[in-house]
Parts: C-alpha cells; structure tokens; sequence
C-alpha cells in the first residue's frame, strides 16, 4: 500500500471560477479522511483534483512524491478508485458486470480473467452484495445501488479511495453498513476519503476530519479537535455541541449562529 | 458456447444465408447448379456484375450502420441515438451534394466530400452537446444538424444547375444500392472495414461510460481520445456507405434495439453483433425492394425509413412508459 496522497499550493477552478486557491494538505493511507463543509464549499471540487480528474490550474497533488498529472491515467487509475456523488448507471447491466467495470484499468484491451472474476466476486462479498450478483442493476433500490456501487471501486483494489456522498440518501441501517466496508479496507492499508454532510457520522467513522468552508480548509485533525462548535460556526454557520459517549463522539446542531 | 457467441454465430449464420439470397434472388432467379456448370453462361454476368457488388455493399453499409449506431447509443447512453436520427447521414449527404458547385471535379471527389460532411457531422454534434452527456442535448444536437443539413441539400435542390443534378441530389437523399459496380465496393470497403475497426476500439470506453463521464474518467478512460476514435470511426463507416448508395436511415438505430435482448446491454458486447444485424438488415431491406412487384424498383433508403419510423415511434412510446 502507499503511502501519502499530498496537496502543495492546489489551486482548482470549474471553468473561470477559482474554487480552491492554494490549498496544502497530506493524506496518510491507512486512515478515513472525512471531507466536511457547507454546500458549495468545494469538497467535491476538491475530491475531483485529488483522484486527478480536475487538472490544478496551479500547484500540484502529488502520490507518493510523484505528480499526479504525470501519470498515465490507467496507472492512476489503478492507484485511485473514486465514486462519483450519485453514479449514473446508463444500461440495464447485470450487477456482476457493472461491479466487473473496476477491474477496467487492470484488464487492458484482454477480457476478464478467472483471477478477476474472484476478485470481483471478493468485491461483492466485501461490501455485502453478493446476493445482487445476479440482478439487473437498474432495478436496485438506493441501499442495494449504493452498496453495489462501493463493490465496484473495491473490485478495481485501489491504494485510495476517494468517495463523494457515499452514504448520502442512505437509511441509518444502510449507512453503517457502507461505513463499515470502506472503514475496514482502511484498516486493511487502504487510505479513505469521504466527503460528507452528517456531522456525527464524520464524527464516529473518521480519523481525521478536514473542514473546508469558501474553498478554505478551516480546521483538519482528529474529530474532537476539527468537529469543535467555533469550527463549525464559522463553516455552516450553526451552533453546535460536540458529545463524547460510550459509543463515540457525535455532534448536535442546536441551532443558526 | 456464451450466449453471445451463439448469437454472432446464428447472425453469421443469417448474413450467408441473406447473401446467397441476395445473389440469386431478384426479377430474375438465378439456377445456380446449372450456371456451375456452364461456365461461360451470360447469367454469371448478371450474378458477377450487377448482384455481387450489391450484396458486398449491402453487407458493408448495413456493418457499418449497425456498428455506428451501437457505438452512439453506447457513447450517449441513449437509446434514439443512430446516424441517420443525429444527422450525420444528412451532412454526408450535403458534402456530396455541394460538390456540384465546385468549379472542379476529380473522380473521387464526391465520396470524398461525403465523408468530409459525415466528420463535420459528428464534429458537430460532439461540439454542440459538449460533455453533458445530456439525453435531451443530444437530440437537440441532432435535430440542429438535421435541420440545417436538410435545409442545405433543398436549396441546392431547388438551385441545381442542370436537370441531371437533380436526379443526382434526389439520388443521394433517397438511398439504393440498384446499379452499383465493384468499383464502388472497392471505393467503399477499404473506408468502411477502416471505420468499423476504429468503432470497435471504442469498446472499452463504451462499457466504462455505463458508469458517466466521470466514472469513466475515474476508470483511466481518455474520453478525448474515445471521442476522435467515435468521430472518426462514425465519419468513415457512415460517410463511406453515403458516399456510393446515398442515405439509408434506421439501420442504426433498430439494430442494437432488437439485439439488447438476445446479447444483454452491455455497450462493447453489442458491436459486433450490431454490425452483423445491420448487414442482415439491410440485405433484406435490399432484397424485399428488388422482390417488391412495382413498376420502378422501390428505393432502399425509402423502405428503410417506411420500416425505420413506425419503430422509432414504437421506441418512443416504449421509453414514454418506463419514464412514466
């Protein structure tokens, strides 16, 4: 597994709109980073730029000492698995197949192989949907669609995982079960990312939080240092509480600031 | 055997069969077992010289049809897409036709501007909808080019310098494969069997599209590179197949709709056998016009269209239903 995903001076724009300006910041595997902050903020911008979709317009992000924009994207994309917020499935595609789509910059123009297809099969189990092997992907409900679709970044084994909204629309039970999939491949040396809207979630899943707010980073450290009522009232503009229980931290919005 | 390999199988199986029909189907039937043994019988000429370069080119043009369609709809991630419905049979169309304004001719100046037209087409159309991947842009796209390539081709209709002109504007809007030589199939094939083989490299990138832009993109797919080869394959493949029997529409679009069932929807398992299903396709599109009793013989890219629209129409109340 590698070892840093780092930004040095990262500036990124959506067509002439600066969303980040020099941003520096150095992601260690093996920990879930969650991304948090208002709408607009630019955690998505900020996701794109990491897993090399969006190309610095100054700065650079650079694996493992080596600049992402360097890198072929099959070699990158071996390296950066990356679900897109709300991932669109186009055709009526079998499950087994769709999740088969990760092992896309491993395969090369030769088909899938028997040790791909147990790889995918692992993908599957790893993220709880080996039941929905045979199904017709459009037909998934939003917790089958959402599991299914973290079976396809695991099935590409990627060293990061980048993932935008990947719990949002989720019911509470739905929630925990794809938080526990992407926290264990952290565990097992995978480093995570997450950017997320539910504040006690970031709180219990996270290692380490980065609070992003008008394309700055506001605060990034363990939650009960970056999840901290000041931090938030300047980000969401909300007063906040942050409790500590037997069961993790979680944090209350109590009200407008 | 995989179900799709079965199914490639029985389409091969279909396309030889359509072709020795082809061969020896038409006002005439041809007796093949005595003709074998009379090599010097005239028939051979009526077999070598007006039915083989027909079913050589209704083969190619279907292939390329069908592919070009699969790999749009793969491409757009929508079911109404196809050359003739976007527009880049129109402007294949009005390359070749503008070429009776030039003040100089050479002879394979009207194919080529065909071609030329079927790449500003695609040009066009990828420009016009841009990187939304939007359904409704899309369309919108084509319709645009629709509109002006068709707006293009009746006024140099109703400009035409000679009477002869009209005939050969009418001919390129109406679409046959009556009267072709092997000249025109060894003008054609190369151009075609050259797009078709662009098409089909657009595989890879097609399956990972199921998946949006960006999940392509994340997937290490170079969406620019996918592009040209789209572009290009489409232009070479459609523009070819315009440039010597005119515009046959639907071929495109109803193959990859009749096949999804039999071979699943997945983009890149859908090309070869879309290609195969347009060659069927069209051969007995050809073969129904030749067997048609009509005084004239019906043209082929009219009867396609006569086939070709109801179904369009079906697809759109279909897709109505399950939007619904």
């Amino acid at each position: 597994m590698s070892g840093v995903l780092e930004a040095r001076g990262l500036t990124l724009k959506r067509g002439r709109r600066e969303i980040l300006a020099g941003l520096d910041l150095s992601l260690r595997a093996g920990e879930v980073t969650a991304l948090v902050g208002p709408n607009g903020a630019g955690k998505s911008t900020l996701l794109a730029g990491l897993c090399g979709l969006l190309a610095p317009a100054a700065g650079a992000v650079r694996l493992d000492g080596q600049d992402l924009s360097a890198l072929p994207p099959m070699a990158r994309a071996r390296r950066i698995g990356f679900l897109p917020q709300m991932p669109e499935i186009a055709w009526p595609l079998e499950v087994r197949i769709l999740v088969g789509l990760g092992r896309t910059p491993h395969i090369g123009a030769r088909g899938l192989s028997a040790a791909d297809a147990r790889i995918i099969d692992a993908a599957l189990e790893e993220a709880g949907a080996a039941d929905l092997a045979e199904r017709d992907a459009s037909t998934l409900s939003g917790g089958e669609r959402a599991r299914v679709m973290i079976a396809r970044v695991l099935a590409g084994e990627p060293d990061w995982l980048l993932a935008d909204e990947p719990l949002a629309g989720l019911d509470p039970g739905c929630q925990i079960d794809a938080a526990e999939t992407l926290v264990r491949r952290a565990r097992a040396g995978c480093g995570v990312v997450l950017t997320l809207h539910d504040l006690t979630l970031a709180a219990r899943i996270a290692d380490r939080v980065l609070v992003l707010a008008e394309g700055r980073l506001l605060a990034d450290g363990p939650p009960e240092v970056a999840l901290v009522p000041d931090v938030l009232a300047r980000a969401f503009a909300v007063r906040t509480a942050l409790r500590r229980g037997p069961e993790g931290a979680s944090v209350d919005v109590l009200g407008r600031a | 055997m995989s179900r799709r390999a079965a199914v490639i199988l029985g389409l091969s199986a279909l396309v030889l069969i359509l072709s020795t029909a082809s061969l020896l189907v038409g006002r005439t039937v041809l007796p093949l077992g005595d003709m074998l043994a009379r090599p010097e019988d005239p028939l051979w000429a009526i077999l070598l010289e007006l039915r083989l370069p027909r079913t050589l080119l209704a083969i190619l043009i279907g292939a390329g049809l069908g592919l070009a369609g699969a790999a749009l709809q793969g491409y757009t991630r929508n079911p109404l897409a196809d050359p003739g419905v976007l527009g880049v049979s129109a402007c294949a169309a009005l390359g070749a036709v503008l070429t009776l304004w030039l003040p100089f001719a050479f002879p394979l100046l009207q194919p080529l501007a065909a071609m030329a037209g079927a790449l500003a087409g695609v040009g066009l159309l990828l420009g016009l909808s841009g990187s939304a991947g939007s359904m409704t842009v899309f369309l919108l796209a084509g319709v645009v080019l629709n509109t002006i390539a068709g707006a293009g081709v009746a006024l140099a209709l109703s400009l035409a310098p000679t009477p002869w002109a009209v005939n050969g504007i009418i001919d390129w809007l109406m679409g046959s494969l009556a009267d072709r030589s092997l000249e025109d199939v060894a003008f054609a094939g190369p151009f075609i069997l050259a797009g078709l083989v662009l098409l089909v490299l657009t595989g890879r990138a097609l399956d990972a599209l199921t998946l949006g832009e960006s999940g392509a993109a994340s997937l290490g797919i170079d969406l620019s590179r996918t592009r040209a080869l789209l572009a290009a394959g489409t232009a070479l493949a459609v523009g070819a197949g315009v440039a010597v029997a005119g515009v046959i529409g639907f071929a495109g679009l109803v193959t990859p709709h009749l096949l999804r069932p039999l071979v699943g929807a997945r983009p890149k398992g859908l090309l070869w056998p879309s290609a195969l299903g347009g060659a069927a396709i069209v051969l007995a599109g050809d073969l129904a016009v030749r067997l048609t009793p009509s005084a004239a013989e019906v043209r082929l890219g009219v009867a396609m269209a006569c086939l070709g629209g109801p179904f369009f129409l079906f697809l759109l109340l279909s897709l109505r239903r399950r939007m619904a």
